[in-house]
C-alpha cells in the first residue's frame, strides 16, 4: 500500500441533512474527529513554529556525538551524523504536510473538472477519459510513482508530481460517479427542463452536490499522500539530503537498526501520527456529512 | 448482461495498449541503459558501445517499440537483457511467492476484519464499535515499511522468534515456508483488515435496516442469529468487492514488503528491473500486474452490475 | 593492529615477488600475515556437509567472459579455477598454469598448462580451450568486458595441447595478475557452444565445485566436483549462496544461524563480534578504495586549486571513525596497503587553513558550489552528507544528489557530472588500479584527467619487469595525482568476513573472495 487509496465508501448526498452550523456542532460532538483535528493542528503548529521550538538546528552535524541514545540533552537521540533527531522531525513536518496538501490540491484541481466533464457529457468523451483513468489505475500505483520519480530524479517536487499523477485519476473517477448519480436526480432534470445551460447545471447543481464527498475524500487522502511521499522517500526518491524528511530519515537510519533503533523508529512514529490525524479527522467529517 | 461483459472485456484492449505505451516510454525515457548496469565497475565508453550494439539498443526507440508490440501480440514477452532468461519464466517462478503472500494476507485480513466488523455492527456506537474503529484507523495509518522494521526489530533481532528475511519454497518445507511469511503477511494484512472491517460494519448496519431483517426480528429470532444468518450473507458481497478493489494497493504493498523481507516475488522483480533498466522484464511484469488489476476491476464491475440493477450499463 | 599487519604483509610481498619471477613451485599456504583470526586448520578435515553462505547482492551472470559485477567473482572462484592463483598476500602463484616464461622484452609469454585437468562436463582442459575462450572474448561482436584485458594481444598459438604462446603488441607487466582474475577463468568450450547466449545460466569450469541451480534473488547451489584435479578436495558436498542485500539483515542471518558465513560485516557490528565467542571473524586490508571523482573538464572543478582545497578540507580520520567505526585506513593513492605498490608516506594533511589558501589561489576565497552524485543507499547517503558537512566548514557548498547506480555510471562515463562518489574494488597489480584511470583517454578515466608526466610514468611502469623500479614510478605518479586531485581518495575499504565456529579451513583474502576448496564443517 502506501500510495493514495481512497479507502472509504464515498458518502451519499444527503441534500438537506446539514446546515453549516449544525454540521459544526455535530463535528464537535464526534470525539474521534476532534482528536484527529487536534493531531493535525499539532503538526501544523509544529511545522509553522519549527525554528522556535526545535532545540537544535536540523542540519547541524556533530560526528563525535553520533548515535547517542535518547537523553535529557537529545530527547529522541542523535542520528548517524550526530544531528538531533527531534529537531529533524520537527522540521520534517514542513515538507510532509506541504507535500500532502499539495498533492491532494493537484488531484482535485485536475481530477474534478475531468470527472465533471466526463460524467456530464458521457458518450465518446466519457469513454476515452474513463479508459485513460482505467489504464492509470491499473498500474500498481507505487510502481508508477516510482517510475515517474525515477525519471525526474530525486526531489520533493518530483515526488509530489509523481504521486499527484496517480491521484488525479482517482478524483476523476469519484467525481464522475457523483455526477452520474446527481444527473438523474429530479432537481437536475428539472433545471434542464427549465432550459438552464449545461455549464450552469454542472457548476451550480452537480458540483455543489459532489463537493461534500470530495472534501471528505480529499481530507482522507492527505494522510494517504503523506504516506506515499514517505514511501518514495523511503525508497530514496524524496528531497535530496541533508534536508530533514521523515521517510528519508527512516531509511537512512535503518542500517543502524540493531544499534540505534531510535534513528528510524521515531520518524516512522511521526509519519504514523500525521497520517492517523488526517484520516481520523476525515472520518469525523464523513460522519458529520453522512450520518449512518 | 452478456453484451455488457463482452463490451467490458473489449475495452480492456485499449487500456492494455495504453499501459504498454506508458510503461515502454517511461522506462526508455529514464537516463542510462542496461549496458551500464551490466558492465558496472567495468563500464568504459568502448565496452558500453559494444554491448549496446549487441543488445540492439542502438536502433531507434520507435522501431524497438513496434518490434515489442508485435512480440507481445504473439504472446511473447521476450528475454531479460541481463541474463537471457525468458521474461515469462521469470514471472512464473516469482508469481507463486507473491500469490501465496497475497492470498495469506487477504485471509489474515478477513480473519481480523470479519469478527471486528460484525461485533462493531452488532453493537453499533458502543465501546466495541469505537475500539474496532480506532484499531481500523491505526491499521490504515501505519506505514508498512515502518511496521516491517519494527516487527523485525522486535521479533527477529530482539526475541529471535522469527527469521528476519528470506523465503523457503512450499515444496521444500511447509513449516519453514510459513515461518518466513509470518511477518510479511502481517505487514500486508493490517491495512487491508482495517478497510474491510469498516466496510463490513457499514454494510451490515445498512442491511439490518432492511425490511426482511425487520421481519426476521419480528419473528423473535435472536439478534445474533439475525446478524449472522441474514445480515452477514448480504453484507459479504460488498466486502468481496472491496477486497477485489484492494488488489492494486496490495500489489503496491508487495513491492515494499518483498524488498524489505527479501522475498523473491513479483514486487522485487519489478523494482530490480527498474534499477537495472532491464526493459523486457520491466515491461513484461508491469503489463502482467496491470492485467491482474484490470481483471480484478472487471470482476468488481460485474459484481456491481449483478448486485445493483439500478446502475445502468448501456 | 592494522598498521603492524601492513608492515608484515608488505615485507612478505617483496620477498615472494622476487622468488616468483623464476618459476613457480611456490606452495605458500597463507597462514597469513594478513589474516587475523582465520580459522586455523588443526583437526583433520571431514568430508561432507552443506555450507550456507550469505552474500551482499545477487549474482548478475555466471559467465566469466561476460561478467562485470564484483559479486559474480564469489561464484567464479569456486566454479572456475583461474590459470594462476593469488596467495593470501596477493602474490601470483601457479595453478592451472604450472610455470611460464617471458621473452622478447616482455612481449612473448609462454604458459605451460597442468596435465590431466578436466572440465566439470568431462571434456579436457587444454591449450585449445584457453585459446577458444580468449578468441571469443576478443571478438568485439561478443562485447566481452574481458576485451580490454586482452587488447594488447596480437597473436595466440598452441604449439602443443599444454602450451599457450601469447604475443603482445607491447610489454604488459600486469598480464600474470590479469590471469588470476576472470580473464584467466576458462569455460568448457563444449558448454559455451551448447548453451550459446544462455551459457551464463549454465557455467562449466574446472573448479572445486560445479554449478547446480540458480534461482535469481533467492539462492544458488554448487555441488562438489568429483573430477577436481586436486585429489581429495573439496571437502564440502554442497554450497548454498543466499543474497541478502541489507547488511544488517545479512549479519542478523549469521547471528540467527540462517547462514554459516557472510561476505561482509556491517562496520558497527565488528566490535561486538570480537567479544562474541559464538562467531569467528577476520579483518583484512582490502584491495579497493572509496573515492570521489572530480570532473576536471567542468567548472568549478576544472580549477586544480578548487580540487586540492577539497583534498585538504576532508578529515579522513573523522570519516573513518564515523562511517567505518575506525576499521578502514585513510586513502591518498590508488594503491591499497594490501598491495606492494602501497606507500604510507604519500599523504596530504587535513587542514582547513591549507584548504582556504587553495581557495584563495583559485580566485574564490569564500568557496564555491558543486554537486556530488552518489548511489542511492543509506550508507552512501551518509558518506555524502558527512563529506558535505566537512566541506561546508571551509565554505565549499556541496550539493548531494543520490541517484541509482545506472544513472550514476551513465553520467560519470559521459562526463555529464561535476563530481561523483564511485569506488573501485581493486586488483592485485598496480597497473590495474591506475593505468585506465589516470592516463589521457583511459577507459576508466571519468574525470577526463590528462597529464603527460603521469601518462609516461604509468606507461614505463607497465613496461618494466622489476617490481622495485615499478614501485618508484608508481610513487611518482601517485604523488602527482594526489596533488592534482582528479580523484579524492577517501578510505581503503577493509574486508571483514565472519563465520560460525563449525566452519573450518576458511581464510579471508584481501580480494574478499571466499575460496571454499579447503573448507569443511566440524
Amino acid at each position: 500500500m502506501g500510495v493514495v487509496q481512497p479507502q472509504v465508501e464515498v458518502p451519499g448526498i444527503e441534500q438537506d441533512a446539514y446546515s453549516p452550523r449544525r454540521a459544526l456542532r455535530r463535528f464537535w460532538r464526534n470525539k474521534l474527529g476532534v482528536v484527529g483535528l487536534g493531531i493535525v493542528a499539532g503538526f501544523v503548529l509544529m511545522a509553522l513554529l519549527a525554528p522556535a521550538i526545535a532545540p537544535y538546528p536540523p542540519l547541524a552535524t556533530h560526528f563525535s556525538h553520533a548515535f547517542q541514545a535518547p537523553s535529557s540533552r537529545h530527547w529522541l537521540g542523535t542520528d548517524e551524523l550526530g544531528r538531533d533527531v527531534l529537531s529533524r522531525i520537527i522540521y520534517g513536518a514542513r515538507s510532509s504536510l506541504a507535500s500532502g496538501v499539495l498533492i491532494v490540491a493537484i488531484g482535485v484541481a485536475i481530477g474534478v473538472p475531468v470527472g465533471l466533464v466526463s460524467g456530464y457529457y458521457g458518450g465518446v468523451v466519457d469513454d476515452v477519459v474513463m479508459r485513460l483513468v482505467d489504464a492509470a489505475l491499473a498500474f500498481p500505483a507505487l510502481v508508477l510513482a516510482l517510475a515517474i520519480a525515477w525519471i525526474l530524479g530525486p526531489s520533493l517536487m518530483h515526488a509530489v508530481f509523481a504521486i499527484a499523477a496517480v491521484t488525479v485519476p482517482q478524483f476523476a473517477r469519484i467525481t464522475r460517479g457523483q455526477v452520474l448519480s446527481a444527473r438523474s436526480r429530479e432537481y437536475v432534470e428539472a433545471a434542464r427542463c427549465m432550459g438552464a445551460s449545461p455549464w450552469r447545471i454542472m457548476l451550480q447543481h452537480v458540483l455543489l452536490n459532489a463537493a461534500t464527498p470530495i472534501i471528505v475524500v480529499a481530507t482522507l487522502n492527505i494522510g494517504g499522500a503523506i504516506l506515499a511521499v514517505a514511501s518514495l522517500s523511503f525508497l530514496g526518491l524524496g528531497p535530496p539530503p541533508p534536508s530533514p524528511n521523515w521517510g528519508s530519515m527512516l531509511q537512512d537510519g535503518s542500517q543502524y537498526l540493531n544499534m540505534a533503533p531510535w534513528i528510524s523508529l521515531f520518524p516512522g512514529l511521526a509519519i504514523f501520527l500525521a497520517v492517523l490525524g488526517f484520516s481520523t479527522m476525515g472520518d469525523g467529517l464523513r460522519d458529520v456529512f453522512d450520518p449512518k | 448482461m452478456l453484451t455488457f461483459i463482452v463490451r467490458r472485456i473489449l475495452t480492456l484492449i485499449p487500456v492494455a495498449f495504453i499501459v504498454l505505451v506508458v510503461t515502454f516510454s517511461l522506462i526508455h525515457l529514464t537516463p542510462g541503459n542496461p549496458a551500464y548496469t551490466i558492465l558496472g565497475e567495468q563500464a568504459s565508453p568502448q565496452a558500453v558501445h559494444l554491448l549496446d550494439v549487441k543488445m540492439g539498443l542502438t536502433q531507434p526507440v520507435a522501431g524497438q517499440f513496434i518490434h515489442y508490440v508485435g512480440q507481445v501480440a504473439q504472446g511473447r514477452l521476450g528475454v531479460s537483457l541481463l541474463d537471457g532468461q525468458s521474461v515469462m519464466s521469470l514471472i512464473l517462478t516469482r508469481l507463486p511467492v507473491t500469490l501465496e503472500l497475497a492470498v495469506l494476507a487477504v485471509l489474515l485480513s478477513l480473519a481480523i476484519a470479519l469478527p471486528a466488523g460484525i461485533l462493531a455492527a452488532y453493537r453499533p456506537n458502543t465501546w466495541v464499535d469505537s475500539l474496532s474503529r480506532v484499531l481500523a484507523l491505526i491499521g490504515a495509518a501505519v506505514p508498512n515499511f515502518w511496521l516491517a522494521l519494527l516487527l523485525v526489530y522486535v521479533f527477529a533481532v530482539g526475541l529471535h522468534w522469527l527469521p528476519s528475511l528470506g523465503w523457503i519454497p512450499l515444496s521444500q518445507s511447509v513449516p519453514g515456508n510459513l515461518v518466513h511469511l509470518v511477518l510479511p503477511v502481517i505487514v500486508l494484512a493490517l491495512p487491508l483488515a482495517a478497510v474491510t472491517s469498516r466496510v463490513l460494519r457499514g454494510e451490515l448496519i445498512e442491511v439490518m435496516h432492511l425490511l426482511y431483517i425487520q421481519v426476521a426480528r419480528a419473528k423473535g429470532i435472536s439478534e445474533w442469529t439475525v446478524v449472522m444468518r441474514h445480515g452477514l450473507r448480504n453484507a459479504l458481497v460488498p466486502v468481496v468487492t472491496v477486497v477485489g478493489l484492494q488488489i492494486g494497493a496490495l500489489l503496491g504493498g508487495v513491492v515494499i514488503t518483498e524488498t524489505i523481507f527479501s522475498l523473491p516475488g513479483m514486487g522485487q522483480l519489478v523494482v530490480n528491473a527498474i534499477f537495472d533498466r532491464d526493459y523486457p522484464v520491466l515491461d513484461g511484469s508491469v503489463l502482467f500486474m496491470a492485467f491482474v488489476v484490470l481483471l480484478a476491476n472487471l470482476c468488481v464491475d460485474l459484481a456491481y452490475a449483478w448486485l445493483d440493477p439500478r446502475i445502468r450499463y448501456s | 593492529m592494522v598498521n603492524s599487519r601492513q608492515a608484515l604483509s608488505i615485507g612478505a610481498v617483496t620477498l615472494m615477488g622476487v622468488a616468483l619471477a623464476g618459476c613457480g613451485t611456490s606452495s605458500a599456504q597463507g597462514t597469513g600475515a594478513a589474516t587475523h583470526s582465520g580459522s586455523a586448520v588443526t583437526a583433520a578435515p571431514v568430508r561432507g556437509g552443506t555450507l550456507n553462505v550469505g552474500i551482499d547482492s545477487d549474482f548478475v551472470t555466471l559467465d566469466p567472459a561476460m561478467s562485470s559485477a564484483l559479486i559474480d567473482r564469489q561464484a567464479f572462484i569456486n566454479i572456475f579455477d583461474p590459470l594462476l592463483k593469488l596467495s593470501p598476500t596477493m602474490q601470483v602463484e601457479p595453478n592451472l598454469v604450472t610455470h611460464w616464461t617471458v621473452a622478447n622484452g616482455g612481449t612473448t609469454y609462454t604458459l605451460f598448462l597442468r596435465h590431466g585437468v578436466k572440465f566439470q562436463d568431462g571434456t579436457p582442459f587444454n591449450a585449445q580451450a584457453v585459446i577458444y575462450n580468449w578468441q571469443w572474448e576478443m571478438n568485439p561482436a561478443n562485447a566481452s568486458p574481458r576485451l580490454s584485458d586482452l587488447s594488447l594481444v596480437t597473436h595466440l598459438a598452441a604449439p602443443n595441447p599444454y602450451e599457450v604462446v601469447i604475443t603482445l603488441k607491447a610489454p604488459y607487466s600486469a598480464l600474470l595478475s590479469v590471469l588470476t582474475g576472470r580473464t584467466g577463468m576458462i569455460s568448457s568450450p563444449a558448454a559455451m557452444k551448447k548453451w550459446g547466449s544462455a551459457y551464463g545460466l549454465h557455467p562449466v569450469g574446472t573448479g572445486p565445485f560445479k554449478f547446480v541451480q540458480w534461482i535469481k534473488n533467492d539462492h544458488m547451489i554448487l555441488e562438489r566436483n568429483p573430477l577436481y584435479w586436486k585429489k581429495g578436495q573439496p571437502y564440502l558436498n554442497k554450497i548454498v549462496y543466499t543474497p541478502i542485500t541489507n547488511p544488517v539483515q545479512e549479519y542478523n542471518a549469521l547471528v540467527t544461524g540462517q547462514v554459516n558465513v557472510i561476505d561482509s560485516v556491517p562496520y558497527q557490528d565488528v566490535n561486538s563480534l570480537s567479544s562474541n565467542s559464538s562467531l569467528r571473524y577476520a579483518h583484512n586490508a582490502g584491495l579497493g578504495y572509496a573515492d570521489m571523482e572530480l570532473n576536471t573538464q567542468a567548472a568549478p572543478l576544472n580549477n586544480v586549486h578548487n580540487r586540492e582545497a577539497i583534498d585538504y578540507a576532508i578529515n579522513r580520520q573523522a570519516l573513518n571513525q564515523l562511517l567505518y567505526f575506525g576499521h578502514a585506513i585513510p586513502a591518498y593513492t590508488q594503491f591499497s596497503p594490501a598491495t606492494w605498490a602501497y606507500d604510507p608516506h604519500i599523504t596530504v594533511p587535513f587542514s582547513d587553513a591549507l584548504a582556504k589558501a587553495q581557495l584563495v589561489k583559485a580566485g574564490n576565497p569564500h568557496g564555491f558550489s558543486f554537486t556530488l552524485l552518489g548511489e542511492n543507499d543509506p550508507a552512501t547517503v551518509q558518506e555524502m552528507e558527512a563529506i558535505q558537512s566537512e566541506l561546508a566548514k571551509v565554505g565549499i557548498n556541496m550539493k548531494v544528489e543520490p541517484v541509482d547506480f545506472t544513472t550514476l555510471l551513465t553520467d560519470a562515463i559521459n562526463g555529464n557530472y561535476q563530481s561523483d562518489l564511485l569506488g573501485w574494488s581493486g586488483r592485485p597489480d598496480p597497473d590495474q588500479n591506475s593505468y585506465a584511470f589516470d592516463t589521457t583517454g583511459g577507459s576508466f578515466n571519468d574525470p577526463r584527467y590528462s597529464n603527460s608526466q603521469v601518462d609516461s610514468l604509468l606507461l614505463k611502469a607497465r613496461e618494466t619487469v622489476s617490481q622495485a623500479v615499478r614501485k618508484q614510478y608508481y610513487d611518482e605518479a601517485a604523488t602527482i595525482v594526489l596533488h592534482q586531485a582528479p580523484y579524492i581518495f577517501l578510505e581503503y575499504t577493509p574486508v571483514i568476513q565472519a563465520w560460525s565456529p563449525t566452519v573450518q579451513g576458511f581464510q579471508v583474502y584481501p580480494d574478499g573472495l571466499m575460496r571454499f576448496s579447503k573448507t569443511w564443517i566440524k
